[in-house]
């Protein structure tokens, strides 16, 4: 077993950005060496951001191994020392590089990967962790959690700073992932329920079906147009006339956009063998997109009912 | 002199992809004609994203529909950019309201890559004809998202990088196309090397940078669209946005699709991808693109392709670059080959929006040269081989690289 290091240790071995190593060297005494600077440039000209070279590989998985060493109150200690890009504590790079690295090297290992999972998530929903912080966080988790974290993850549905990052690797862990964005959908403030529902979508939740047909009749066009294509994903036979409706009644994008959820459907019914459904759909396009600019609409309803080959 | 068969715009725009519709037809102009097509030829276009690449995509468009007597007017453009001075007549912010448009027929996407595969797809979805900058795609099921809207629309999209159309008219590469796609050799010891020009470090993020207040004419949460929003900083837009995972793929993202998309053409792998890939690489940041050595990626046949960088690590020395020849076949075999006819013409997007067939660099062909640039920053990202299964588009065995497949979107951007 490789011996307890400082995490400070370690993230002093991280090297430094082109522009720390930039700042050591002497002024240049030649004129092409002066052009080769300018060449080279400066990214972020008065700020600290910079280009860097990575460690190679082999010594970025001895880091990791020290880091897993010490356990979870090691992982912990790492997570600890990550900090908002923009505030006032915030140093460098190293921290969030070094557990994204544990993380990558960990994602193969069960029991290690369980380890660096826990220890994020003891961080993610304490107090005193910025929203910043949080996102960071997250991101590492829809890197390489499972389902443990989904509940970990649905209690931050409601909180609007966070909730998108959350739905995201929800959708990412998928297994388990549904319960806690249909659990969370009733109680969420205005601004995270776009992303609910569309993650309730990407991941064809068909026991949110009913939830999501109520909201076809949302005074919110983006939650409106967002629940039509969920629906349209899950293939919920039951919100064809819902749909159909909507892309007659509207104009513009939006009746683009829902003519397309009535395609999806659509497709989705035909692939599961609910054919009349389906031709339904497309001999209802037919009807309802009657402009000459919309002859590319009346193309795809055809073709898709030829072959259906179902008549109506 | 060839007669031109002239159809109305509404005919042959507002039609779908029809097989054997083929036309002769001669720039007016040519026929001494003036050099202004008519109303019923010229069609209404859009620019959406305008800077860098922009005017050169528009361009491109122009030029290949004025190669088929076709006119093109400017009506609309959109730059997120724009906060300060979009009119929504000519100029906006939203590309719905561009798309709305029953006057716009064509559309050049020039934004950064992760927003190319959604504005194709709401183009296609809207009724018009696609010309995209690449890389095609930030990550693979973006691609099969594109061919499939291309198909059910019966659109025209093509990708706007032309090397594969000189390709095809090499006969070196024809005949190294068919040898590719005979079946015939069982076990193929083609080795194809991309060495260098590949931007790495030019096309790097940054690390330590300090979020900076959103410049005014800037709608940062739509710029950031269906990436993650995170805090502005000015490296994040305009060119060096190519150095964030979030949006691109650094340079191999960029310049990656110029190469590849001909060598998927000239060694016949458009149609597939990849099962195994390694990389060699130091571990990469979370939100930087950074430095890379080589990616080594193997077909199910035994072909292998390798991108070097040469700009990080020692050189890829594994295998040696190998070309594919007739003398790799036996005598009867390579009759066969003469024998074999050459591939169809690749179509332009002009021709392909004239004739209203697939143009040659279409979202199928176009999303196996993208893929292969995916998976080798998978495979960068991870620090893993990668085996891949190019008819699920899935890789397989590694749930983590998956992840990196089909990237989640925010709300409420999806495909």
């Amino acid at each position: 077993m490789a011996s307890k290091i400082s995490i400070h240790e370690l993230l002093a071995q991280l090297p430094e950005t082109d522009k720390e190593l930039a700042a050591k060297l002497p002024p240049p005494t030649t004129e092409e060496e002066k052009r080769k600077r300018r060449r080279e440039g400066d990214p972020d000209p008065g700020g600290q951001g910079s280009k860097f070279t990575a460690p190679d590989r082999e010594v970025m998985n001895r880091m990791a191994e020290q880091v897993l060493a010490g356990g979870e109150s090691s992982v912990r200690e790492l997570v600890g020392l990550i900090q908002d890009p923009g505030g006032p504590n915030f140093k460098d790079y190293k921290a969030e590089y070094l557990l994204h690295g544990v993380g990558v090297h960990a994602a193969r290992k069960s029991s290690a990967r369980k380890l660096v999972v826990k220890g994020i998530t003891s961080h993610l929903n304490e107090t005193n962790t910025s929203p910043a912080v949080q996102k960071i966080l997250i991101r590492e988790l829809q890197w390489i959690s499972g389902p443990e974290s989904t509940k970990g993850l649905g209690s931050l549905l409601t909180n609007d700073a966070v909730c998108p990052d959350a739905v995201t690797a929800l959708v990412a862990i998928k297994r388990g992932a549904a319960e806690s964005l249909r659990k969370a959908l009733p109680h969420a403030p205005s601004q995270c329920r776009v992303h609910i529902v569309q993650g309730l979508g990407a991941l064809r939740d068909s026991k949110s079906s009913a939830a999501l047909r109520e909201l076809l009749a949302s005074a919110d066009g983006e939650l409106r147009l967002t629940a039509g294509w969920a629906l349209s994903e899950i293939g919920d036979a039951g919100s064809a006339d819902g749909l159909l409706k909507g892309a007659a009644a509207s104009k513009g994008y939006d009746q683009v956009k829902l003519t397309q959820a009535c395609i999806r459907l659509a497709e989705n019914l035909a692939r599961s063998g609910k054919k009349r459904e389906a031709g339904r759909i497309y001999s209802a396009l037919q009807e309802s997109h009657r402009q000459p600019k919309q002859q590319y609409v009346r193309d795809v309803a055809a073709r898709s009912l030829a072959a259906l080959d179902y008549r109506p | 002199m060839k007669r031109i068969l002239k159809l109305t715009r509404r005919s042959f725009i507002k039609g779908t992809l029809a097989a054997g519709t083929a036309f002769a037809i001669v720039p007016r102009r040519v026929l001494g004609g003036s050099e202004k097509p008519p109303p019923s030829e010229t069609l209404g276009g859009a620019l959406i994203g305008v800077g860098g690449r922009g005017p050169g995509t528009w361009s491109d468009m122009a030029k290949s529909l004025e190669g088929v007597g076709l006119g093109l007017t400017k009506l609309a453009e959109c730059d997120v950019r724009w906060r300060d001075r979009a009119d929504n007549q000519t100029r906006y912010t939203d590309f719905g309201r561009v798309l709305e448009r029953n006057d716009i027929d064509v559309v050049a996407i020039a934004t950064p890559p992760h927003w190319h595969a959604l504005i194709s797809i709401a183009a296609m979805e809207a009724g018009k004809d696609v010309l995209c900058e690449k890389p095609m795609t930030r990550f693979i099921a973006e691609g099969r998202a594109v061919a499939e809207a291309e198909k059910r629309y019966g659109r025209v999209w093509q990708v706007c990088t032309f090397g594969r159309f000189s390709a095809s008219r090499d006969p070196k590469n024809i005949l190294t196309r068919k040898i590719m796609r005979s079946g015939l050799l069982k076990k193929n010891p083609a080795v194809y090397m991309k060495r260098g020009g590949l931007k790495v470090k030019e096309w790097s993020g940054l690390v330590n940078a300090r979020p900076q207040p959103v410049p005014s004419n800037l709608d940062w949460d739509l710029y950031c669209g269906p990436a993650p929003l995170k805090p502005y900083h000015p490296h994040r837009v305009g060119g060096t946005h190519r150095g964030y995972w979030d949006y691109e793929g650094g340079g191999l993202s960029d310049m990656g699709q110029h190469s590849l998309d001909p060598f998927t053409w000239i060694y016949g792998k458009d149609h597939t991808a990849p099962i195994e890939i390694e990389a060699h690489a130091p571990p990469a940041h979370p939100e930087a693109c950074g430095m890379w050595g080589w990616v080594e990626m193997k077909y199910a046949d035994g072909f292998t392709l390798v991108l070097d960088s040469g700009e990080w690590g020692a050189p890829y020395d594994r295998k040696a670059a190998r070309a594919v020849s007739l003398e790799d076949l036996s005598e009867g075999d390579q009759e066969k080959i003469r024998s074999m006819p050459d591939p169809e013409a690749l179509l332009t997007f002009g021709e392909a929006v004239r004739q209203r067939k697939r143009a040659g660099g279409n979202a199928d062909v176009a999303h196996r040269s993208a893929t292969l640039v995916h998976l080798a920053n998978i495979a960068i990202r991870t620090g893993r081989k990668i085996r891949f299964d190019p008819e699920k588009d899935q890789v397989r065995g590694d749930e983590e690289a998956n992840r990196l497949v089909n990237v989640p979107m925010r709300a409420p951007w999806h495909l």
